[in-house]
């Protein structure tokens, strides 16, 4: 990770390095990446793709942190040590995919019931049932 | 039973057993089905969660099935109370990513109609919390004037409160002459509405002295939690998405972004009434330069973007509402992801309610004006 | 002491004679004498309750600029009638984790205590029910016990936030009857006793708001805080505590509720016009329609705060009760002390 992979506004990063790596992201006086806007996911079929949105708000700069990690035992490190905005967006993150985020201090499900949905929607494995799940029309 | 200790959270309070209220989800004060989970040291809040997901519709599954266009009405729904705002944010995520160009009236119109949808949605935020500090009059006030910006609407797209009026490429109809003049008429009305409401809700004494002072939280926490909107600005930091990342075309236009400095109920209050005058500036420099012209650009009737991905962000009245849009070349997307402003704001409940009494609690949940369709999405 | 010429004096005699010559014992006469006082009571009570929640109704639509109730009948009158009817038919429903005795017992303490209050208030030369030499302290005392059947409504509800809403009544109340008791001594010490008819009497030339203004204010906020309005209704902050100790009632209970709170507003005004705006005394009319319209005025500006102000908090509450009106009313009866050493000495 350095200065030019940062200025094409994605690093790829992996999840043994990822908390150093947005660590740095935010500590580095010439990065200062101060925001966290948005933690998600995206099931890319071998891999499911966490996507962390950062911004500067002296630098007015965005960034993008992916890293991908194994569908079958999907855990990561959260980072809600360095921004608090990840205590609920990882937590959308583990309703949805089933991710499990290790260090989070409240593991609770957010937007499913108590006990979670039973499935993880948006898994591409997961269909929506019935006529919501079919195109309406062409 | 717990041991009676004066101090939790770093909250001093009157030292009796912890007992736990529970406001919501049904309750009058909570601004849609929000829960919040209070535990109380006599009146004094010591820990606040709020509980989400009652209306959560899974709009990201449904988007992958799906067309671009098709999403629009979903869109309506996010923030019900300022549709406009979501479809605009939504078609200009989509045209980022098919590159498509919009033309100048309809930029035009898109501005005027975002801008009056933050009004109506300013409107419906300070009778709401007229209302939960229990001054029911000013809710009637507020709410009778936004009546004349749903009528507008109404003219314009046939809707009230979901229009799907911004389509992919364009608006949905031009605008009618009728329509020009009624809103002429609505913004010489404006300042005399805002004279009224100065005086009965944010003039009253009772008012500032329940809003003053209360829930001040160090900036670095909000921003550490992902706030925007006027809740960040009421800390003072100047951020507002108009103007440090233009979209369309807001840079040709001239306004003031409210920002605060002490960061209490009050300036969070305050902000989104100095908006409303700053979106009226715009709609009157926007209806001075319309353009004549075609109101939608000439997309494919089947629209297949290209593979890539994209995040557009718009500054809604609540905040940053992103979309980030992953395309596998068909004609639906692969991944759609909201990044809904709401959602991040109520992380922020808990540091605002911790020290305050449960009618502050009100306040606070009145002040971040949140959304609970955009929550929950 | 001349007969009053009041009408209601005139009834009670004619009714009274035409139980004598009916019966031929005196204490028979007396004893209905008695029932008419208090069957005119009430029916000042509810009447005024049914008007007043009509009015309430129609006054908070022309404030908030809308129509009010207008279906019903000519202008929406019998809209109250229609409520009425719907909370008599309305199921009984106990709550199952109540404590039955006190959860029962409480609206109707709360009643009679509002009811009792209306013993002492003039509304005429001679029209009162029982003119006691201790009148406003009697009027005063009975109208404390309003506290106690709203602590025992919370309490028993087995409901936080009924507690809640008890408990936050009785701080409320006992802040609030301190100031209101010394804003009614001034006007006391000036009269020189607590009878009702000497305090009407003693304002025939000069009403007493001209002479006491401070004690009238406070007077007016205190009793906007006794009878649980905005902006002081945080007892049954709607959009807090949903009902407050109320929240357990449903149908007649809560109607009793509804009416002694009616009750005691009207109370307060009665008090108000009886103490500061002269009474009955005016000219041309009989006395108690200047009595009647007074009262009106009153609970048109207990509307009229309802409908513009937001709601306190608690401790602004509490801080406001004791830190500024007490020490004003304190204030208020040393000067008028002063005031009534330097111009009659008593020696």
């Amino acid at each position: 990770m350095n200065q030019a992979m940062i200025e094409t506004g994605v690093v790829e990063s992996t999840p043994a390095t990822l908390l150093a790596d947005l660590q740095e992201l935010r500590d580095n006086a010439s990065y200062r990446f101060d925001r966290l806007l948005d933690v998600t996911a995206v099931d890319r079929g071998e891999t499911l793709e966490l996507v962390y949105r950062l911004h500067s708000l002296q630098t007015n700069r965005d960034l993008v942190v992916k890293a991908s990690i194994d569908p079958a035992k999907p855990e990561i490190v959260s980072v809600s040590g360095l921004w608090e905005a990840a205590l609920f967006g990882e937590r959308e993150v583990q309703d949805m995919f089933g991710v499990v985020f290790t260090g989070h201090p409240d593991p609770r499900p957010l937007l499913a019931p108590e006990d979670g949905f039973g499935f993880f929607p948006l898994r591409k494995n997961y269909k929506l049932p019935g006529r919501s799940g079919q195109q309406a029309g062409r | 039973m717990a041991q009676l200790k004066l101090e939790h959270n770093g909250v001093t309070a009157c030292g009796t057993e912890l007992y736990l209220l529970n406001m919501g989800p049904q309750h009058p004060s909570t601004h849609g089905v929000l829960r919040v989970l209070l535990e109380l040291d006599g009146e004094t809040v010591v820990q606040a969660t709020p509980v989400m997901g009652y209306l959560h519709r899974g709009l990201e599954k449904l988007a992958e099935a799906r067309t671009y266009p098709q999403f629009i009405p979903y869109t309506d729904r996010l923030d019900y109370v300022s549709s406009m705002c979501n479809n605009l944010a939504y078609c200009q995520t989509v045209e980022k990513l098919i590159g498509a160009e919009v033309p100048e009236r309809a930029e035009y119109i898109r501005v005027i109609m975002a801008e009056l949808n933050r009004i109506a949605s300013h409107m419906l935020f300070i009778g709401a919390t007229a209302l939960d500090l229990g001054g029911m009059s000013g809710m009637m006030y507020t709410f009778r004037d936004r009546e004349y910006i749903l009528d507008l609407f109404n003219l314009a797209s046939g809707s009230r409160l979901t229009y799907s009026y911004v389509r992919i490429g364009g608006v949905m109809n031009d605008i009618s002459p009728e329509f020009i003049e009624l809103l002429r008429k609505f913004l010489a009305d404006l300042p005399g509405m805002l004279t009224e409401y100065d005086n009965l809700i944010n003039g009253n004494e009772i008012f500032q002295a329940r809003l003053k002072g209360v829930s001040i939280v160090p900036v670095g926490r909000l921003i550490s939690q992902g706030v925007t909107g006027p809740v960040l600005r009421a800390s003072g930091i100047d951020y507002d998405l108009r103007v440090k990342k233009p979209y369309g075309i807001y840079n040709r236009f001239q306004f003031a972004v409210p920002t605060g400095s002490v960061g209490d109920n009050w300036e969070r209050y305050l902000m989104r009434v100095l908006e409303i005058s700053e979106s009226a500036k715009i709609i009157a420099q926007a209806l001075e330069n319309l353009p004549e012209g075609p109101v939608m650009a000439k997309i494919a009737k089947v629209i297949k973007p290209p593979v890539g991905e994209v995040y557009h962000a718009n500054e809604t009245p609540r905040g940053e509402l992103g979309f980030h849009i992953v395309s596998d070349g068909s004609t639906k997307p692969y991944r759609l992801h909201i990044r809904r402003p709401t959602f991040y704001n109520l992380g922020c409940v808990n540091a605002l309610c911790q020290g305050v009494k449960i009618a502050d609690v009100a306040a606070v949940l009145a002040v971040l004006d949140p959304c609970m369709g955009e929550a929950d999405a | 002491m001349q007969e009053s010429a009041s009408l209601w004096v005139g009834l009670g005699r004619v009714i009274k004679q035409a139980v004598l010559a009916a019966t031929g014992a005196p204490w028979v006469a007396e004893l209905v004498h008695t029932l008419a006082g208090v069957v005119g009571i009430l029916s000042i009570i509810l009447l005024s309750a049914l008007v007043l929640v009509y009015l309430e109704r129609k006054v908070c639509a022309w404030m908030q600029m809308r129509l009010g109730p207008n279906r019903l009948g000519p202008f929406g009158m019998f809209q109250t009638i229609a409520d009425i009817i719907k909370l008599m038919t309305k199921e009984d429903i106990q709550p199952a984790q109540v404590s039955p005795v006190m959860w029962g017992l409480a609206p109707i303490l709360l009643f009679m205590a509002a009811m009792t209050t209306y013993a002492v208030i003039p509304f005429d030369a001679g029209v009162i029910f029982a003119d006691l030499n201790i009148g406003i302290f009697f009027f005063v005392a009975v109208g404390s016990q309003a506290t106690l059947p709203m602590l025992m409504a919370g309490w028993s509800s087995n409901n936080k936030y009924a507690m809640l809403g008890g408990m936050r009544t009785v701080a409320q109340m006992i802040s609030y009857e301190i100031p209101l008791v010394f804003s009614l001594l001034g006007v006391v010490m000036i009269t020189g006793s607590m009878k009702m008819s000497d305090i009407v009497k003693a304002q025939e030339g000069l009403w007493f708001i001209v002479t006491q203004p401070i004690a009238f204010l406070v007077y007016l906020i205190a009793s906007v805080a006794e009878t649980n309005r905005t902006p002081f209704d945080l007892v049954e902050a709607e959009s807090e505590l949903v009902a407050g100790p109320f929240t357990e009632y449903s149908g007649m209970r809560w109607a009793y509720f509804f009416l002694a709170e009616y009750a005691f507003m009207v109370g307060a005004s009665c008090i108000a016009a009886t103490l500061f705006l002269g009474g009955w005394n005016g000219p041309f009319l009989p006395g108690w329609i200047w009595f009647f319209i007074k009262v009106a005025a009153m609970i048109f500006l207990f509307m009229w705060f309802r409908w513009t102000f937001p709601r306190i908090r608690v401790d602004q509450l509490m801080s406001f009760g004791w830190k500024v009106l007490l020490p004003l009313s304190i204030v208020n009866v040393v000067v008028t002390g002063i005031g009534l050493w330097l111009f009659f000495p008593l020696v």
